[in-house]
């Protein structure tokens, strides 16, 4: 145990060391998030939504107003809900709005009125959907609330019932949607960042375990491994020792690029129980991934060139480059076959939609499936290529 | 009262075979407490695989190694911990310094606190890098890695030191700074295991070596015994001006003269004792008018009798 924790530690040392990998590690990722979260929006102002106002009321003419304005959505309008429908189901629509009749009136009521979301629950482009519209209806209670307030008399729990929205239905067809209050919608992430530091996350914990697979190559070729072994060290206390500082660091880069971005770009990560398993799950894949070069590279530089360009193609098919609701339909499965598809659909659901464990748990499941295939396989090639 | 002392290595019918190529067949030898024992053979003998087995680096096909009494094996920690280790090649990480290599090495081997700082200083000390201790090793010349090298194996006080070509690509002056500290450890009573393709290296530091080619030992003891083994004598070889046949036919017949050989202007004389034989010869010499320009003792060495026992030369 104090063999692998100091072999662990001197990895660590190394890797910190290493000024090139402390760009990549304290600097790059930074970069990309300003530059990427400052110009999304304009990428994906090609969201088409499907607008239906039933209310006719001026609720509702306001509310197709500021949805209208949203750049990150464009609007149709529609005039029949099925035919919403319909095109949701062909994939022509990233969702559909429907602004129920007697929105006005329930409002001037003082009662909860409710929109609707018609929209595919697994796909991601409705979580950013929704997210939009959460947000543009959190701005539109909060400017009514206030009108309301000044005209009439203080009547009750204006502000936290005004509007409320909605949670995707489950099924397309008939949209049971459930209400929340709009005071809880402020929780979720309508800022583009929301998307890019997730995205940067997943990317460069990757990139940097691969790339850091290069002191794994020296010590098989140095003979390193071949010293400690001769010594008191167990072979399994050595793989420990190397494995376990790999995960050390993607957790020690994952929590700088959550810091970072939540104190510099206001991200809010939302709930920590469901980011600490995503972030230890992606850290146990990505070491996985990072040893297994380590022990197949046959030179430290090759790690990177293989590594890099290895990393960053991952990140393209599984969005962590750009969104997978930008992609066509096949492109998504396909880009589901690599690990950070799975990554990213956990942090749009915790970040978009405020989603906790249970929300997300097929994705950690299956991430962690991953996890244990990289760990045993590189795990088993690394006994094996030590003491050559 | 006797005290029958094991010895630190006793290793026997060690083999290893590497595809089809038994790198390694019936190798045995043992290493008594102080002594310097060498392996001495060309590249490919079969050196490094051999120790690799006494080390606990490889497991043996058949055979044995106990060190300090504990059966050797690749899981054998308690065994592995009696042995300092020095690889063929430099072994340290090039991105730390000389200290916090040694620092590392140290913690493996259990040593923690006071113990393992004022150890690191010492062997710093006695391989001479306290100076360049701070310095990244990939910044160290190749002489001074060497030298780190050797001193991460001397850290926890091994009761057997191997080191395994120790002098490879060094210059000579860090070459002998390397044999001195060699010689003072064992002179102060450990126990060395050392590989060479060097003979003059073997002939200086080991009490005992083992001649080892193709995987087997072909011949163990020390110098002496293995100058007699193969009945290796010296020669006096001679030059001067006169009558060189004449005198290498007088010289044949002399009784300590076992052959003489004239070629390219040099009486080459065959002789089993050369201290006793000298004053014959220069006799025999100047009642033959020779005028003599030079003469040379060549004292049989290792790498006659390696010549003599495989037909070929230690290094190509
Ligand atoms: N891991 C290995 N795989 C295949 N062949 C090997 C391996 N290690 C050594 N050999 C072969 O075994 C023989 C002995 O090698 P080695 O013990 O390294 O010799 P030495 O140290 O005396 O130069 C050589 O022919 C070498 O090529
Ligand atoms: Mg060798």
């Amino acid at each position: 145990m104090r063999s692998a924790l100091s072999i662990s530690r001197t990895e660590l040392t190394r890797v910190f060391r290493d000024r090139v990998g402390l760009f990549f590690v304290f600097v790059l990722p930074f970069v990309i998030i300003f530059l990427v979260g400052t110009a999304f929006p304009a990428d994906v102002t090609s969201l088409p939504v499907a607008l239906l106002d039933e209310d006719g009321g001026s609720v509702g003419t306001d509310l197709t107003e500021a949805i209208e304005e949203d750049q990150v959505l464009e609007i149709s309008e529609y005039s029949d809900e099925s035919d919403i429908a319909r095109d949701v189901q062909l994939g022509d629509l990233a969702a559909g709005i429907v602004i129920p009749s007697g929105t006005t009136s329930r409002v001037q009521r003082g009662e909860t009125a409710t929109i609707e979301l018609l929209a595919d629950p697994a796909s991601s482009a409705a979580s950013v959907v929704r997210a939009s519209l959460e947000a543009t209806v959190q701005q539109q209670s909060e400017v009514l609330s206030a009108a309301l307030f000044a005209t009439e008399q203080g009547v009750g729990d204006y502000e936290r019932n005004m509007l409320t929205a909605f949670d995707v239905s489950t099924t397309i067809t008939h949209t049971k949607v459930a209400t929340t209050k709009a005071g809880e919608a402020s929780e979720t992430n309508p800022s583009s960042f929301a998307f890019v530091a997730p995205a940067q996350l997943t990317l460069f914990v990757f990139i940097n375990s691969l790339a850091i697979g290069a002191t794994l190559v020296e010590i098989r070729k140095l003979g390193l491994a071949r010293r400690i072994y001769a010594g008191p060290t167990r072979m399994t206390s050595m793989v420990e020792g190397l494995t376990s500082s790999r995960l050390f660091f993607a957790l020690i880069q994952s929590a700088i690029i959550i810091v970072v971005s939540l104190v510099v770009f206001d991200v809010s990560w939302g709930d920590p129980l469901a980011v600490a398993a995503i972030v230890l799950l992606w850290g146990l894949v990505s070491a996985g991934a990072g040893v297994l070069i380590g022990a197949v590279a046959s030179t430290p530089e090759q790690t990177q060139a293989i590594g890099i360009p290895l990393a960053i193609g991952m990140s393209m098919l599984g969005g962590a480059m750009w969104p997978l609701f930008l992609v066509p339909p096949v492109m998504r499965v396909i880009g589901h076959l690599v690990p950070q598809a799975w990554a990213m659909d956990a942090w749009t659901t915790v970040l978009f939609d405020g989603g906790s464990i249970s929300d997300i748990w097929i994705d950690l499941a299956v991430l962690a499936g991953f996890a244990a295939v990289l760990i045993a396989l590189s795990v088993w090639l690394l006994r094996r290529a030590l003491l050559r | 009262m006797v005290s029958v002392k094991t010895p630190v290595v006793q290793c026997s019918g060690l083999q290893k075979t590497f595809g089809d190529r038994r790198a390694v067949d019936d190798v045995g030898f043992e290493i008594a407490e102080g002594e310097t024992y060498g392996l001495l053979g060309p590249n490919g003998a079969g050196k490094t695989t051999t120790i690799s087995m006494v080390c606990g680096l490889l497991e043996p096909e058949v055979g044995t190694t106990t060190v300090a009494g504990l059966a050797m094996g690749t899981r054998n920690a308690e065994a592995k911990a009696q042995i300092g280790f020095v690889p063929q090649e430099v072994a340290l990480y090039p991105d730390l310094t000389g200290r916090e290599n040694l620092r590392f090495f140290g913690r493996l081997q259990h040593m923690e606190g006071k113990r393992l700082k004022s150890r690191v200083e010492e062997v710093l000390d006695l391989v001479g890098l306290v100076e360049r201790a701070d310095e990244r090793t990939d910044a160290y010349s190749g002489g001074m890695k060497r030298r780190c090298n050797i001193a991460a194996g001397l850290l926890h006080e091994p009761k057997l030191l191997i080191l395994d070509e120790p002098t490879v690509g060094v210059d000579p002056q860090s070459r002998h700074a390397i044999l001195e500290s060699i010689e003072t450890l064992g002179g102060a009573g450990l126990s060395v295991l050392y590989t060479t393709h060097y003979m003059e290296e073997a002939e200086r530091l080991c009490d005992r070596v083992g001649i080892i080619d193709e995987g087997r030992i072909i011949a163990e003891g020390t110098k002496r015994e293995l100058v007699e083994l193969v009945g290796e004598n010296a020669h006096v070889r001679l030059t001067g001006a006169g009558d060189l046949p004449g005198f290498a036919d007088r010289a044949r017949s002399l009784a300590v003269v076992e052959r003489a050989d004239l070629a390219d202007g040099v009486v080459d004389l065959e002789v089993s004792d050369a201290s006793r034989a000298l004053a014959p010869i220069i006799e025999t010499a100047e009642g033959s008018a020779l005028d003599i320009r030079s003469v040379d003792v060549v004292e049989p060495d290792l790498e006659s009798v390696f010549l003599r026992l495989t037909g070929k030369a230690l290094r190509d």
